[in-house]
């Protein structure tokens, strides 16, 4: 983007809401780029580029918050925008310690982009769809079909300033590599996906990415029931970052406020088995969430969440941490610039019990090993309740014994943290922006036929 | 809405058809909308704005080059257009470009009462009634949270066929969670409104049902006891919604999975799938419900289109790309979230139409099971047929009568195997509304099914037989 346009805007709207009949304002600026090219057969099916510009607008007055947003960056786009986000202010309830939120300094000097990766060609783009796809098909001639291949990236910059004097902001880009295969046996079809991202093109793995879903495949091909049990389980490095991916949001401080946490009213408790340490951190090199500032322009940090069982933190916005008297930790996040901010994770990772996966896997006698689960989004975060449908493998003595499915895996969080036997030092981090290392789990219960 | 005239539309068109292609599509959006959301007591907070952009898309011998923007100047298009154009090879000769036809689409719901024409202030009072229901209901009930949305959505669809469609779609929704809470005990209840409707929805469904029932179900639960694992007899009652089907059967009929031979009912056309006292349909054209358009987002009329009869597999749902690459006629089921995304397959008002027996048959038959009156989202598998959905309200039956409720519990199953071993159908038929995502899209829909008994299915809860 041209040098400085994204300054000229936001000088722009900051004139226009110190006119407004506000107390002060915020504006978030938006100017992303996304591309992306899908191979099925080695055939393009589809290119793709998507441009989304715009800005969204806060308004504040006597503890009362207005939002809109437009897509036209203009002074007669900015002033309607402001003008909705005006009328919204009679109607809402105030609360005190929402504010402007007040600069705070930092610096920030991880590489966050890959400069080239707005240069890449359609032609290179494709290549990587179509090296995904045939290292899937390459790996086992029971992949019979890629429902889709993809590469895609996002380039741009976010910006945000108020007329509290804060103005911070970022470019940064990311690219992906993913496939969506079927592995077919007899008469018994199984699906298999795996992704992978990094700053640039240059830096994707196409070989393990279609190596992964190849097998995730494979491995649930002549998968059986099991007898509704209580058993041991080792969760998948990808089940363990949707777990906490879910549950996080039992941690966001609004919850919290609203009672309706599981974590409420725990801080300095123990509210996990003492092995367990949990970290939100807005700042790992590379990682999908990396960025110095969130969408409020708060600097981003590492906070620890659980601290050996003990419940140390929750994460927070500015007017959390007003209302609450905590720090702020960088957690404000943007859906874009059509929303308005909202607590969420920046990377949530589990601290390893200093054991390898091998050994991990060697302590299970007996045991059920899940790779994949379905129904996250059914875990409760205010009671805890979970009930998860799940595929894996049957266990015997640390090795996979033969592939199971239409297993049912239930209980509460609270059970769960506190059956955690043991966390590898396998982490990873996926697409999904969640990270997760191979769990073992005690006392487990498992439903089936 | 106008968004633009025929001959800047005809010019983009053939900016993007000037090396050649098949056919090219302009996507025009303008989504206003307003959401409110009440949570804790307070008025919490509230969004509106206009949505509005442009997408292009041009089609090659089964490729397709897609761009998507928020500037509708026609200036911009065309040079974008004819970036896209670049993608092809060239030298061939351009494509082919039909007289526009322009009209609008008549609307398949009627509206009365459009929600541009309410003032903020009534729109937040719905919420607030709801609130003030679900309190009211029980001192036990803690918490409670509620959101009113309104969509008006206009589109406009211009492609090289010489469609030049314009409809205007029409949302509204209301929904409410309640959160009861006695000692340690948590439960959390909810209810929703959704139908593609003006402000009328709520004179004739007052807020406060929200609130009543999200409030009602919370306390359930607040009795429930947890879940049974294992294997049951399950009656879904009508009142549970179309979750079931929605799974089972729905999303493994959409073309994109059977085109690519991915579904596990893919090349089963005219093959019993199912128990033959069922019947499926996908129906766009049932007035103001949530999943119901008068066109699909590619300008294809919306129909009605018989999935399973009587157990044989008759059609899939598709778009006009799926439909090309099966040789079939489109269905009207291409749809997209929004101008930023390609249209895919998905479905409208999706169900399983009423069989014969009374429902109050249906329960009394059963000595021992599940009895489920809401189900919450669900997953499915698209290639083994495998699906997960949750269960909000349930109940144990015994001896052919409902029993104590249970909580937490999951159903998992097969899609064909639970569709095959259907062995009642009920004479009645109830709706669900919701949210379907697919592919990163979200768009509304709604399903519907009589009683069903699925004699076995796996039942996922805590509490093992053995405990």
């Amino acid at each position: 983007m041209a040098g400085g346009e994204h300054d000229k805007i936001l000088d722009l709207a900051l004139a226009a809401l110190t006119k407004a009949p506000v107390d002060g304002g915020e504006i978030y600026y938006q100017d992303t780029h996304e591309t992306s090219a899908s191979v099925v057969d080695q055939r393009i099916e589809s290119v793709e580029a998507k441009q989304e510009r715009g800005l969204g607008l806060r308004v504040f007055r006597g503890g009362r918050v207005g939002f809109s947003f437009t897509p036209d960056a203009t002074a007669q786009g900015i002033a309607k925008a402001l003008e909705r986000a005006v009328a919204i202010l009679p109607h809402v309830d105030p609360e005190p310690e929402l504010k402007v939120p007040v600069a705070e300094p930092t610096t920030f000097n991880l590489k966050n982009e890959d400069p080239h990766l707005s240069a890449v060609s359609v032609d290179q783009k494709v290549d990587m769809a179509r090296r995904i796809e045939s290292c899937a098909l390459r790996f086992s001639s029971r992949v019979k079909r890629v429902r889709d291949s993809r590469y895609s990236d996002v380039w741009g910059g976010c910006w945000v300033a108020n007329t509290e004097g804060l103005r911070a902001g970022y470019t940064m880009s990311r690219a992906f590599g993913s496939i969506e295969l079927v592995a077919i046996d007899k008469e018994e079809s199984q699906t298999g996906y795996s992704a992978g991202f990094a700053l640039g093109i240059d830096d994707l793995e196409p070989d393990a990415i279609g190596i992964e879903a190849a097998s995730r495949a494979i491995n649930k091909l002549g998968g059986e029931s099991v007898t509704t049990r209580r058993t041991e389980v080792v969760l998948d490095p990808e089940v363990v970052a949707g777990v906490f991916g879910t549950l996080a949001s039992a941690f966001y401080a609004d919850n919290v406020i609203k009672r309706k946490s599981l974590f409420q009213g725990l801080l300095g408790q123990s509210v996990a088995r003492a092995n367990l340490t949990l970290i939100d951190d807005g700042r790992i090199p590379g990682a999908l969430n990396t960025g110095p500032v969130d969408g409020e322009g708060t600097p981003t940090r590492r906070t620890t969440l659980i601290d050996q069982g003990i419940l140390n933190s929750y994460l927070h916005d500015d007017y959390t941490a007003r209302k609450m008297k905590a720090q702020r930790t960088g957690s404000a996040q943007r859906g874009g610039y059509l929303a308005s901010p909202h607590i969420g994770t920046n990377t949530l990772l589990l601290r390893s019990t200093g054991i390898n996966r091998k050994t991990l896997l060697g302590m299970v006698a007996k045991g059920i090993y899940v790779s994949e689960v379905m129904g996250l989004h059914t875990i409760d975060p205010i009671s805890g309740d979970f009930s998860l449908g799940a595929v894996g493998w049957e266990m015997e003595n640390g090795s996979m014994l033969r592939p199971v499915q239409k297993m049912g895996i239930s209980g509460n969080v609270r059970d769960l943290l506190n059956a955690l036997a043991a966390v590898a030092d396998d982490l990873r981090f996926f697409a999904s922006g969640n990270s997760g290392s191979t769990v073992l789990l005690e006392g487990i219960s498992i439903s089936g036929s | 809405m106008n968004f633009m005239d025929e001959s800047s539309a005809l010019r983009i068109l053939a900016a993007l058809l000037a090396r050649g292609g098949e056919f090219a599509e302009i996507y025009c959006q303008a989504n206003q909308y307003t959401r409110i959301i009440l949570d804790d007591g307070k008025l919490e907070e509230i969004l509106s704005g206009e949505d509005s952009g442009v997408s292009m898309r041009l089609v090659s011998s089964d490729r397709t080059f897609f761009y998507s923007g928020n500037s509708l100047d026609v200036e911009t298009l065309v040079s974008e257009a004819t970036r896209l154009a670049q993608a092809l090879e060239g030298g061939g000769k351009p494509g082919s470009l039909a007289t526009l036809r322009p009209s609008e689409v008549p609307p398949v719901s009627p509206i009365r009462i459009a929600p541009g024409t309410i003032d903020l202030g009534r729109k937040v009072e719905l919420v607030r009634r709801a609130e003030k229901a679900a309190r009211a209901a029980h001192p036990s009930v803690v918490q409670f949270s509620a959101s009113y949305g309104d969509s008006t959505l206009s589109i406009a669809i211009i492609n090289s066929e010489g469609v030049f469609s314009r409809e205007t779609r029409v949302y509204s929704t209301l929904f409410g969670s309640a959160i009861a809470r006695e000692g340690e005990q948590i439960r959390t209840g909810y209810h929703s409104l959704a139908e593609t409707k003006g402000f009328e929805l709520f004179e004739e469904h007052p807020p406060e049902e929200v609130g009543k029932e999200a409030a009602r179900i919370a306390m359930v639960q607040l009795a429930a006891k947890p879940a049974p694992a294992g294997t049951f007899t399950v009656v879904l009652s009508s009142k549970a919604g179309g979750t079931m089907v929605h799974e089972a059967c729905g999303h493994g009929l959409e073309g994109d999975f059977a085109e690519k031979s991915l579904s596990i009912y893919a090349g089963k056309l005219g093959q019993q799938v199912a128990s033959e006292l069922i019947t499926v349909v996908d129906d766009g054209t049932l007035p103001n419900k949530r999943g119901s358009t008068g066109m699909d987002d590619e300008g294809i009329p919306s129909s009605r289109v018989l999935l399973i009869e009587k157990g044989v597999l008759k059609s899939y749902l598709h778009s006009r790309r799926t439909a090309r690459k099966l040789g079939h006629s489109p269905t009207g089921n291409g749809r997209r979230e929004s101008y930023r995304h390609l249209p895919i397959p998905r479905m409208r008002n999706t169900m399983i139409l009423s069989g014969k027996t009374p429902p109050g048959e249906i329960l009394s038959s059963v000595k021992d099971g599940v009895f489920v009156c809401q189900m919450g989202g669900g997953e499915v598998d698209i290639a083994s047929g495998n699906f997960i959905f949750n269960v909000g309200e349930a109940y144990r039956i015994r001896d052919g009568r409902i029993a104590e409720p249970i909580r937490d519990a999951t159903l998992i199953g097969n899609g064909p195997e639970v569709l095959s071993s259907i062995d009642a159908v009920g004479s009645d038929l109830g709706f669900g509304v919701g949210t379907c995502g697919k592919d990163g899209q979200r768009v509304p829909v709604a399903d519907a099914q009589p009683t069903l008994r699925i004699p076995k299915i796996v039942v996922g809860g805590t509490i093992a037989p053995t405990d």
